[in-house]
């Protein structure tokens, strides 16, 4: 089992935070966005109680993710970046490997909701090259879309073509217009709204917009159907706090006064 | 039989950008000892809604085929690993082509709004090529790249 921890720290320094994660739920690989934390100081603290366990895993060229594993970055290895992307192979001895793809969309602050949706057309396409490159379609996308699971980029077959539906992205892939495109599924649909567990979404966002979801989940994770069967819709979850000190206030939404404005996601996969 | 054709036709004078593109990805190997190569491919990444939004701006309407391309920098001996530094796009008439770079050096570079850069010449277009390459980020990614390959063991 190798669990994941993604969050948006907001570029606040919530080293405490991380630290409770990591132990609370044995993350064994944390990736973070919007991270001004020094990786040294990070790694001080991930490591303080006696052992040295958490590695950090630079990628050969500073990105928008940062990410530390519980395993030397020696089997986290680069394959592919871009701005916004970092696609790394992850191959631990005795167990299946696969790819692991991180990303931060640009927001809705700075780009309108189809050049978002452009952007996802451009990941599809690089993941797809990382894919053909490797031999294999054993890959998992997570980070800040900075879109809702149903919004056009997410679902749209040229863009990350995810689905709600496991049975429907076991399927592999589907034609359109002659093309095939391969599925992704997604399992944050089942974490909207207040019907399940947990809180509504990853990120609250309440203005004077007539069209308001107020509720978003911005901080996903996708799985290529090759790789379903070592996934769980148990093992996915919002979190909600560290174990110690809550994320949110006494109201339910994210409190900005100590935390991020998201929430962090946590998952594992049984390879 | 008659010949219907122009006597004009010459298929040497005009440098398609992606010519020019893939003349300077071939000295950069030369460059670093071919640790660092540089490759320009064909973008089969769809056509972006960013730059589909600003065709019309960019090309004018009644706009034609695009030709999208690529460029990598790519470590051989780090498992073939890729960068991405940008894609460039332009129709049949070749200019104005528009460059859809990371953010940090498209702000570099040109100090506007625009999400693209813009060449309308191919005058232009070496001058802008000159600036992305000599880019601060730019330079931090082939240096960092580099880094890694003199770190691996041989």
């Amino acid at each position: 089992m190798i669990s994941f921890l993604f969050w948006n720290l907001k570029r606040k320094p919530l080293l405490e935070f991380i630290s409770n994660l990591a132990s609370r739920y044995e993350i064994d690989v944390i990736l973070l966005a919007e991270c001004t934390i020094a990786p040294s100081v990070l790694l001080k603290v991930l490591n303080r109680d006696g052992v040295a366990v958490y590695h950090y895993a630079p990628g050969y060229v500073s990105g928008k993710i940062e990410i530390f594993t519980r395993f030397s970055d020696k089997f986290l290895q680069p394959i592919y970046d871009e701005d916004r992307l970092t696609i790394r192979h992850l191959k631990l001895p005795g167990l299946t490997d696969f790819l692991l793809a991180a990303t931060h969309v640009s927001s809705k602050r700075h780009w309108r909701d189809d050049s978002q949706s452009g952007a996802t057309f451009e990941l599809a396409n690089s993941i797809r090259l990382a894919e053909d490159a490797i031999g294999h379609s054993r890959t998992i996308l997570v980070g800040d879309l900075n879109m809702n699971p149903f919004e056009t980029g997410m679902v749209i077959a040229q863009g990350l073509h995810s689905v709600m539906s496991r049975q429907i992205a076991e399927r592999g892939t589907r034609t359109v217009s002659s093309k095939r495109y391969p599925f992704f599924y997604n399992p944050m649909w089942n974490l909207l709204g207040d019907a399940t567990p947990g809180p509504p979404g990853t990120y609250y966002l309440n203005n004077a917009e007539p069209k308001l979801y107020f509720w978003n989940i911005f901080d996903q994770v996708l799985i290529r159907p090759e790789l379903l069967s070592a996934f769980s819709n148990d093992d996915l979850e919002i979190l909600t706090s560290d174990g110690e000190t809550s994320f949110l206030s006494p109201n339910g939404l994210p409190n900005i006064q100590i935390s991020s404005d998201h929430l962090p996601i946590f998952f594992k996969l049984s390879l | 039989m008659i010949d219907l054709w122009p006597k004009e036709i010459d298929f040497t004078q005009v440098k398609a950008p992606v010519t020019l593109l893939k003349e300077q990805a071939a000295l950069l190997g030369q460059r670093t000892k071919n640790l660092l190569e540089a490759e320009v491919e064909l973008y089969d990444g769809g056509f972006n809604y960013l730059i589909t939004n600003l065709a019309d701006k960019v090309f004018g309407k009644g706009k034609s085929q695009f030709f999208h391309y690529a460029f990598y920098f790519i470590a051989p001996t780090l498992n073939n690993y890729h960068y991405r530094l940008f894609v460039m796009s332009y129709d049949i008439r070749l200019y104005p082509l528009i460059i859809d770079i990371d953010d940090d050096i498209r702000l570099e570079i040109q100090n506007s709004t625009a999400d693209v850069l813009v060449a309308n010449s191919e005058q232009e277009f070496v001058e802008l090529l000159r600036k992305i390459f000599n880019a601060s980020k730019t330079k931090r990614i082939m240096q960092s790249i580099l880094a890694q390959i003199q770190f691996e063991p041989a």
